[in-house]
Order: structure tokens, then sequence, then C-alpha cells
């Protein structure tokens, strides 16, 4: 039961642009059984002030599995961060996984706070007021796996100021009674 | 390393650090008996000073045996100035588990004990 994944593009490159903050991130999660699930998430919101950029975001994947007889369930989830331009990184990842004989089950978050200070004086005060939009985030904890094959994946990038980039690629794919398959990352360039 | 019958855990951890200050941390501690095997690793690196630095701290650990098996890991990382001077640190913690299928009392010789008129 495959859904399409969704995109959000709020903000484009302008050509010639100055981005001096690069973020990209995503993960991808795959549950192999007779049932499986795997969602994933990617949110981030990015904003060039002049004098400073600042990128926000969390990125979240889970699979769960399940089989009968003497198929080996499987479950697997990985996030990842990469960043050019900043002067201050904050990144918190945590994954985690279990694996039984009729079912194993996958999870790997990650979030991340990353800002280049691009003024004339680098040691100067920077002042960082964010407020965030609620993001609804796909869970495979609340889906049923005991029943089909289902994947969900959404990634947002979210880019504000001049001369910024944002960009997101999805794929979310099942085989019935095969493996769920979710992947999604996203890039802001402030 | 441990193993006791069928269990076994191991853990690596490696932590890496340059700069004019560095200071780094690893434990790796496993245990295994019959009917779980254990294992639990983190290591800490740190550097400060006002050229270039880099931190590295990695943490990976299994554990075999059982019917379940389960893993968790946790990694944090910050990098900021500080004045002149720049500041990075990254921690990484992994704990693994496995167990199911086993006898808890196997190494204690109490794997048949005698019941009869206990009750």
């Amino acid at each position: 039961m495959p859904m399409p994944p969704s995109h959000t593009q709020p903000a484009h490159a302008a050509p010639g642009g100055t981005e001096s903050l690069v973020v990209a991130t995503g993960g991808s999660a795959t549950a192999g059984g007779t049932t499986t699930a795997a969602t994933g998430s990617v949110d981030v919101w990015a904003h060039h002030a002049g004098h400073a950029s600042i990128a926000i975001g969390d990125a979240s994947f889970q699979a769960k599995a399940g089989a009968t007889g003497s198929a080996t369930p499987t479950a697997a989830a990985t996030t990842f961060f990469n960043e050019s331009g900043a002067n201050v990184t904050v990144l918190l990842e945590s994954s985690g996984s279990t694996q039984g004989s009729t079912d194993a089950s996958a999870g790997s978050t990650l979030h991340f706070i990353a800002i280049a200070n691009g003024s004339s004086n680098p040691h100067g005060p920077v002042v960082i007021d964010v407020q965030l939009p609620f993001h609804s985030h796909p869970d495979a904890s609340a889906v049923d796996a005991s029943a089909g094959n289902y994947a969900q994946v959404a990634a947002t990038a979210d880019a504000h100021g001049t001369g910024t980039t944002a960009a997101t690629v999805s794929d979310a794919t099942t085989v019935e009674n095969q493996f769920s398959f979710v992947h999604a990352a996203s890039l802001v360039a402030v | 390393m441990s193993t006791v019958s069928s269990f076994s855990a191991g853990l690596a951890s490696t932590a890496l650090a340059t700069g004019s200050h560095t200071t780094t941390f690893t434990a790796a501690k496993t245990a295994a008996w019959s009917g779980t095997a254990v294992a639990y690793g983190d290591a800490v690196a740190a550097a400060q000073g006002a050229g270039a630095l880099q931190t590295s701290a990695a943490t990976d650990g299994f554990a075999f045996g059982g019917n379940t098996y389960s893993a968790h890991s946790l990694t944090w990382s910050v990098d900021y100035p500080s004045g002149s001077l720049h500041t990075s640190v990254d921690v990484s913690v992994t704990v693994a588990a496995s167990y199911g299928q086993g006898d808890p009392l196997s190494g204690y010789g109490l794997t048949s004990p005698l019941v009869h008129g206990l009750f």
C-alpha cells in the first residue's frame, strides 16, 4: 500500500546567490518480511539574515517487519547529516534496532542546528529567534505492521532569504509480502 | 569480547581529537552468560584551540545468541567558537544485547534443581 511521497519547496535558488551555509540531511528505512512498514520524514528550515545563516531540522526513519514460517524478518533504518560552512553545529543522533525470530524493528532519528556567522566580527553576538511550524511526522510505530506492506515518506526543505536554495528527494517502494523501503533527503543552501 | 555457550558480545570504541588541547576517553564493557549477552561502550573526544580542530568518536557493538537482538546507539556532536578559540566535542554511546532461549542458572549448576517436597 505505497503512498505517494510529498515534497515542499517554498524557496528556490536565485542565480548568482552567495550561499554560505549548505546542509543536507535525510535517511532511509527498509523492512523485509511478509508484513512490513517503513516510514520516514525529513524537515529542514533555514534562514539567511545577511550577517548570519541558520539551519535547523530533523530526520526520522522507522521500519517494522513480521514474518511467518521459516522466513526471517529484517528491519534497518539510518539517517545522515552533512554540512558545509557552519561555524556552530549541534547534532544529536539516535538509532536502535530489535531483531526477533518473528518480528524486527529499527529506528533512527537526528536533530541538528547549524549556524554560519558571516559578519565582519565573527565573534560578535548572534541572537536566534526561531518559531517553527509543527510538522506531523509519519511514525511506523503507529502503523499496524501485522497487515500488509506499508511505506510512507515526507521531505520538506524551507529556506528563507535572498539567494537561497531548497531541494528535496524522496522515494517509497513496497513489494507485496516482500519488503517496504523509503528514502528521503533535504538540502538547503542559504 | 565475552563468550558463554552460544552467547557472545563485542564492542569497539574509538576516539580521535586533534588540536592544541585535546582529550579522549573510551570505554568498552561486555558480559555474557547463558541466556543473555550485553555490550556497552562509549567514546568521548574533545579538542580546543585556535587552529584547525578535528574530533571523532565512534562506537559499534554486537551481541549474538538467543532469539532476540536489540541495539541502540546515540551520538552527540557540538562544534562552536568561543572567543578566539574553537571547541569541538563528540560523544558516542552504544548498547547491544541479545537474550532468550537460554538458562540463566546453568552456570551455577542449578540447571535441574530438585524441588520435590518443596511444594
